[in-house]
């Protein structure tokens, strides 16, 4: 009998042996596919045209079937535990170890008989179940083209990641001698790193004031986005997720296919390995080798003293709470891991020693936190150590699209999304490192000061985005690149004034922040398709204006034009002067877009149901500048094609003025309840005629964060007739139909008329 | 032949078998006895190439067992709780082992299982336990091997079946030369089978010598001395126990019957009887030597 025989006839008995976690797990993946493959063929027939229900059939169906699938992932993680702990089981009884070590068998062939029956076990079923889904959709009327590619796909990939994770259960399974010591080491191997990893970023957010986890840094690139795929369950979670994102466009998955391959042959060695060192004396033990048990209870006790301590310690912001929390925990996941390894509850302090020690190292991590003995918060390079850095304040750009329009494969449009961090940090190589230095140093000192107050009892500083007589609050994000190339990143929030504030105003001209901030700066002439300016109130936008019939010369001038303006301006000026109107500089795909949109709208969305409800702000609403008064060149062109500029709110038929006291934050809050008494009517015309002069509308003032306003509420209450016909839209506070809808609006900061502060006081 | 040579298995700090040196002959029936935790089943299981021994050696024929698939298809390992698939049967059994022991003898499996009256394809779980060692030693005898490591195989079987399994072996040693190799601490049930018997305790090996040998060189002698006569005064015999009921003792004495004899006649005592030891006494006998007093374990 040749070996290569021998093998598979060894293969074939066992899985008679295992029939039944092949029965369980057909029975779950039949329900799991072709049962609901011919269920979802039933909502064909909601719909009254026959070709929309198949479509969206198919297009459930595909979702069902791919790799984007969620429910497949549990379905996987259960099948992995099921074939990893059944494969090996054997080797937790005695005589079943007897058996199978004492018959003519090498071990490794033992192994790799079991090892590729657990994946044969899932891969059957699945595949075959998966199979008779696609037939059940094409019985149904679906594109077998479109179906069988997508299933294959998705076949490779999920059996890829359950691999991935099976091989880590029987990592687990030789590691341990009984079948339930087998699951909770799978579990820890599934879950320990990404329990680490969130906690560790838990007492980084906790303790340091500067920490952020979004931008690059040793925690957020390497140790958090990295070690939290230190698990098979995490980095199959991740690449599902990953897909998620990219609806119906393929992402890229050779490399992460190839590395959880290469790294699942890896385990399948060293688990052959283990199998082979496995002492057949480890039956029943809770582990098989000794050495590997001081190192898993060491980092279990560490991780939930850790853990216990920062919750008590969040939840009461007191070290004397953590410090219990730290020996509870510890000391609770110590004792019962020492139940776990001897099976016997008189061995609960069995390693004392152990136990204080690792109870002495959480504290000293916990207090390394706490008194930060490291100076993460302290962190300011030398200007000679910085190659470049890029920084992102909140409140200064908030009103800046950053994204772009695109198409996606069934034809529909969709505004990505890129955050402002992320585009700061690709777009913007700020030399001038000793501007932000400066900026970050004061940051470090207003961390160090609030830490001082926190310390005495004070409660922790009140910070917002609104600008304030002294300046305003910021959270301030910095990205160090090193001169190594490593990169560090901090983040202060902190008032933006005195010297603050002359850095700021510095940078905010700086030519490499403005590129790292407004996509606009870096637009070229030929990206411009069409230029649009809203220069009038309506309320749905009805007034933009659409620059049609430009030149590729004028629009190119336009542009040159406006962002010579635009980065032209100071905040200062930006603080005197409120933009007159709004202006977008809109690609080809954007236009493209918003025909679509229109087109879709037309014909009630037949084709695309499901992106009716999207919102249409999502591409017409972005990418719009600010035109300022002071934009004399700008406002020239957009006069020479025709367009007045000026006057946002002239053809408002206003009835009313209604103005709200200036009140602090707190009267506003204690006086909620008598709030309308703090609210007063102009009426008069000519009042109103003088105040219309100088109020600028609220969502102007949006893209104008620095604008200077006094701090009172201001209301156009206005008549719009196209309003009555429409109730629904009217404003609530309608009276005796003197004005249908309300308009917030600012007054700029020191005109406030006479007559007003009349009324007021 | 199998071949220990000091041989060492621990389990973390008790040494179940302690520098063994024994050598298994060929054709005889080998007996393993030893006290509870004498390390019997240990000393099998290196054998059997289940356990890896921390030192020395095993080896059958010159080859190392352990992970020697050669090796270790020369033997078939009967333990003492012989594991059966889960709701198989004798007949799904002997398809398992045909798979892995090539000279599985089919036809002779048949047969025996007729002759012990057992259904090839009742599920063993519904057996006795001594049906289910019937199974397991008409696999073993059905596998071909040279060896046969049985494991108090023979607890729980009838005196029937305790004999036509002895003569199942004798015919196999006689055919194909056959070795079992036995453990067991029910000495009665080795006595009459065992050719050659090693004694373990605590561990170590006591004596490994032939049967018939162990017995020549190990008497009980009953006795009355002439007055004034102690046992200690009894010159030329290795007295190993003394028990004394009135005037009448009973000695324990090591050496060759005719020695004995000649001792005992010299010493002129009023009346001396020599009776041969069963192999329980010599068993006790041994181990007292070695401190293992039985009655202490009994009083």
């Amino acid at each position: 009998m040749t070996s290569k025989n021998l093998f598979f006839r060894l293969m074939r008995e066992d899985l008679k042996r295992r029939m039944w976690a092949g029965a369980l797990l057909s029975l779950g993946f039949f329900f799991f596919y072709p049962v609901v493959a011919a269920f979802k063929a039933g909502s064909i027939r909601d719909y009254a045209d026959y070709a929309k229900g198949l479509a969206n059939y198919e297009n459930g169906l595909v979702q069902w079937l791919s790799f984007n699938c969620g429910m497949t992932v549990f379905l996987m993680m259960v099948a992995a535990l099921i074939c990893g702990l059944s494969s090996f089981s054997y080797l937790n009884s005695k005589s079943k170890v007897d058996f199978y070590h004492g018959i003519p068998v090498r071990r490794e062939k033992l192994f790799a008989v079991n090892f590729f029956d657990g994946i044969l076990l899932l891969a059957v079923p699945y595949g075959i179940c998966q199979v008779m889904a696609v037939l059940v959709g094409i019985a149904n009327g679906a594109n077998g083209s479109k179906l069988w590619p997508i299933a294959l796909a998705a076949f490779g990939l999920h059996i890829t990641y359950f691999i991935l994770m099976y091989v880590t259960v029987v990592v687990a399974a030789m590691m341990t001698g009984h079948l339930v010591i087998g699951f909770l080491g799978s579990m820890v191997f599934a879950f320990y790193m990404p329990a680490a990893v969130l906690l560790m970023t838990a007492y980084f957010s906790c303790f340091f004031r500067t920490y952020v986890s979004n931008l690059p840094g040793l925690l957020s690139e390497n140790i958090l986005k990295h070690g939290m795929r230190f698990s098979p369950v995490a980095e199959y979670i991740y690449q599902l997720m990953r897909n998620g994102e990219q609806y119906q466009r393929p992402v890229p998955m050779a490399v992460p296919v190839l590395i959880a391959w290469g790294v699942s042959l890896l385990l399948a060695a060293f688990a052959c390995f283990l199998y082979r060192k496995r002492p057949s004396e480890a039956a029943g033990r809770a582990m098989a080798f000794p050495v590997s048990r001081p190192v898993i209870r060491i980092l279990l006790t560490i991780l939930s003293a850790l853990g216990l301590g920062l919750f008590l310690y969040t939840v009461r912001s007191s070290m004397g709470w953590a410090v219990f929390g730290i020996v509870f925990g510890g000391g609770i996941c110590h004792c019962v891991v020492e139940i776990i390894y001897h099976l016997d509850f008189r061995k609960l302090f069995s390693h004392k020693l152990q136990l204080v020690g690792c109870l002495a190292v959480s504290m000293g991590i916990m207090l390394a936190f706490k008194y930060d003995l490291f100076g993460y918060d302290r962190y300011l390079p030398k200007a000679g150590q910085v190659r470049e850095a890029s920084i992102r304040m909140s409140g200064v750009t908030n009103w800046v699209s950053y994204g772009q329009t695109e198409r996606h494969p069934d034809g529909h449009y969709r505004w990505k999304y890129v955050s402002d961090s992320e585009y700061v940090l690709q777009n913007m190589k700020c030399h001038d490192v000793e501007n932000l230095l400066d900026i970050a140093s004061a940051g470090v000192e207003q961390v160090a000061e609030s830490k001082r107050k926190e310390a005495n009892g004070d409660e922790r500083e009140y910070y917002g985005y609104q600008p304030t007589e002294e300046g305003f609050w910021s959270r301030v994000e910095i990205c160090y690149t090193l001169n190594s190339g490593r990169k560090v990143s901090r983040s202060y929030s902190m008032a933006v004034n005195g010297k603050v504030r002359s850095a700021f105003e510095k940078l905010y001209v700086n030519e490499e922040f403005q590129r790292g901030v407004f996509p606009l700066l870096n637009m070229t002439a030929e990206q411009v398709d069409t230029i649009r300016f809203r220069g009038k109130y309506s309320r749905d936008n009805e007034n933009e204006i659409c620059l049609e019939g430009m030149s590729a010369g004028e629009k190119a001038q336009m542009l040159e034009t406006y962002q010579k303006e635009f980065a032209a301006m100071t905040v200062a000026r930006m603080e005197k002067e409120a933009p007159v109107g709004l202006i977008r500089f809109s690609k080809a795909i954007d236009e493209e877009a918003m025909r679509w949109w229109k087109q879709q709208e037309a014909n009630n969305f037949r084709d695309y149901q499901e992106y009716r409800y999207r919102s249409w702000r999502d591409f017409a609403n972005e990418d719009f500048y600010p035109v300022y008064p002071s934009f004399t060149e700008t406002i020239r062109l957009l006069q020479k094609q025709g367009i007045k500029v000026g006057g946002y709110l002239d053809d408002l038929n206003v009835q009313v003025i209604q103005v709200r006291a200036p009140l602090s934050e707190e009267t506003l809050y204690e006086k909620r309840q008598e709030i309308k008494e703090d609210y007063y009517a102009i009426e008069e015309s000519e009042q109103i005629a003088e105040l219309r002069k100088i109020l600028v509308f609220d969502g102007l003032c949006y893209y104008d964060p620095f604008f200077q306003s006094e701090n009172m509420a201001v209301s156009l209450m206005i008549w719009d007739s196209e309003l009555k016909e429409n109730r629904d839209y009217d404003y609530m506070d309608y009276e005796g139909e003197k004005w249908n809808d309300c308009i917030e609006v600012r007054l700029p900061k020191g005109e406030v008329p006479e007559f007003l502060w009349e009324v007021l006081r | 032949m199998i071949e220990a040579i000091n041989l060492t298995k621990r389990f973390e700090d008790i040494v179940a078998v302690d520098r063994i040196n024994a050598q298994i002959r060929d054709g005889s029936v080998f007996g393993l006895i030893g006290t509870n935790g004498a390390g019997k089943s240990t000393f099998l299981r290196m054998a059997a190439g289940v356990l890896k021994p921390d030192s020395g050696t095993i080896t059958i024929d010159g080859m190392e067992v352990f992970e020697n698939e050669e090796a270790k298809r020369r033997f078939f390992y009967i333990s003492d709780d012989q594991f059966f698939f889960s709701n198989s049967t004798p007949r799904d059994m002997m398809n398992y082992y045909r798979i892995v022991y090539p000279s599985f003898d089919k036809e002779r499996f048949h047969g025996l299982m007729r002759s012990f009256d057992l259904d090839e394809n009742r599920k063993i779980n519904t057996f006795s336990k001594g049906m289910k060692k019937q199974v397991s030693v008409i696999c073993g005898v059905c596998a071909g091997t040279d060896y046969l490591f049985c494991d108090e195989t023979f607890d729980g079987l009838d005196p029937v079946m305790r004999q036509a399994v002895k003569s199942i072996f004798a015919n196999d040693m006689q055919e194909r030369h056959l070795t079992p190799i036995i453990a067991s601490h029910n000495l009665r049930e080795l006595e009459d089978i065992c050719d050659h018997v090693g004694l373990l305790h605590k561990g170590g090996i006591l004596l490994s010598r032939e049967l018939d040998e162990m017995k020549m060189n190990i008497h009980k002698v009953q006795c009355v001395l002439a007055e004034g006569m102690e046992p200690e005064s009894l010159i030329g015999m290795e007295i190993i126990k003394t028990e004394r009921r009135g005037k009448l003792l009973t000695l324990t004495v090591r050496g060759d019957l005719s020695q004995v004899e000649h001792a005992m006649q010299t010493a002129n005592p009023v009346f001396y009887e020599t009776i041969p030891l069963s192999l329980e006494e010599i068993f006790i006998s041994e181990t007292e030597v070695v401190g293992y007093d039985i009655k202490k374990l009994i009083f």
